[in-house]
């Protein structure tokens, strides 16, 4: 829980930091390479190699896509969103929403999904499942 | 949903996702494009010939390029 929100505020530092330079045209990846060290405490740096995956819970992952999906406009009825909804049946999305809502998973957890993964991803359980099999997910 | 042709479907929602993100830069706003992107696809999706529905997509192409030189 600690580390997360640790990692949360390293990114949110980065985010802004990104943005502030974007003026002078600074090549973002050193800059947030280098707000990154210098937020991150030793302690943490030394908890964590960077190989290591970062240890997703299945319910910290559920709630951030539940999340995700409670702020996208076309869910037809909120009340609906549950873990297990499905995206056509239970909250009224067609095709197109289900892409945007894996592009927008795919940033939630800085990832890359493949079409054919993409494709296959018609819930919200189906999501969080694809989630947890992937180690680089944030 | 019948799927005939799952490599043209899947070229239909690559070039959707790039306009996507193309989309985010947009001048008028990214919540502006986004609907009527949304729109102009489902408008088509009863295309079912091949033919049709390449045209489609060199018409999505044709937009990208319009917004890249925006």
């Amino acid at each position: 829980m600690f580390r997360t929100a640790l990692l949360r505020s390293a990114r949110r530092a980065t985010s802004q930091a990104a943005r502030s330079s974007g003026a002078i045209a600074r090549p973002v990846v050193p800059s947030s390479f280098i707000t990154k060290s210098r937020f991150a405490p030793s302690a943490f740096q030394a908890a964590r190699c960077y190989s290591a995956a970062a240890g997703l819970s299945k319910p910290e992952v559920e709630g951030r896509i539940v999340d995700l999906l409670k702020n996208f406009d076309k869910v037809s009825d909120p009340s609906k969103l549950s873990p297990t909804s499905h995206f056509s049946n239970d909250l009224g999305l067609d095709s197109l929403d289900t892409v945007e809502v894996v592009m927008a998973i795919e940033e939630e957890f800085s990832i890359e999904i493949p079409d054919k993964e993409a494709d296959a991803i018609h819930s919200v359980d189906k999501a969080v499942e694809y989630i947890l099999a992937q180690p680089d997910a944030h | 949903m019948a799927n005939p042709n799952p490599a043209l479907r899947r070229e239909v929602i690559a070039i959707y996702k790039e306009l996507l993100n193309l989309g985010k830069a947009y001048p008028l706003g990214f919540d502006y494009f986004r609907p009527r992107l949304h729109k102009a696809f489902a408008s088509n999706s009863s295309l079912t010939n091949e033919k049709d529905i390449r045209k489609g997509i060199e018409r999505a192409e044709f937009v990208k390029k319009e917004i890249e030189a925006l």
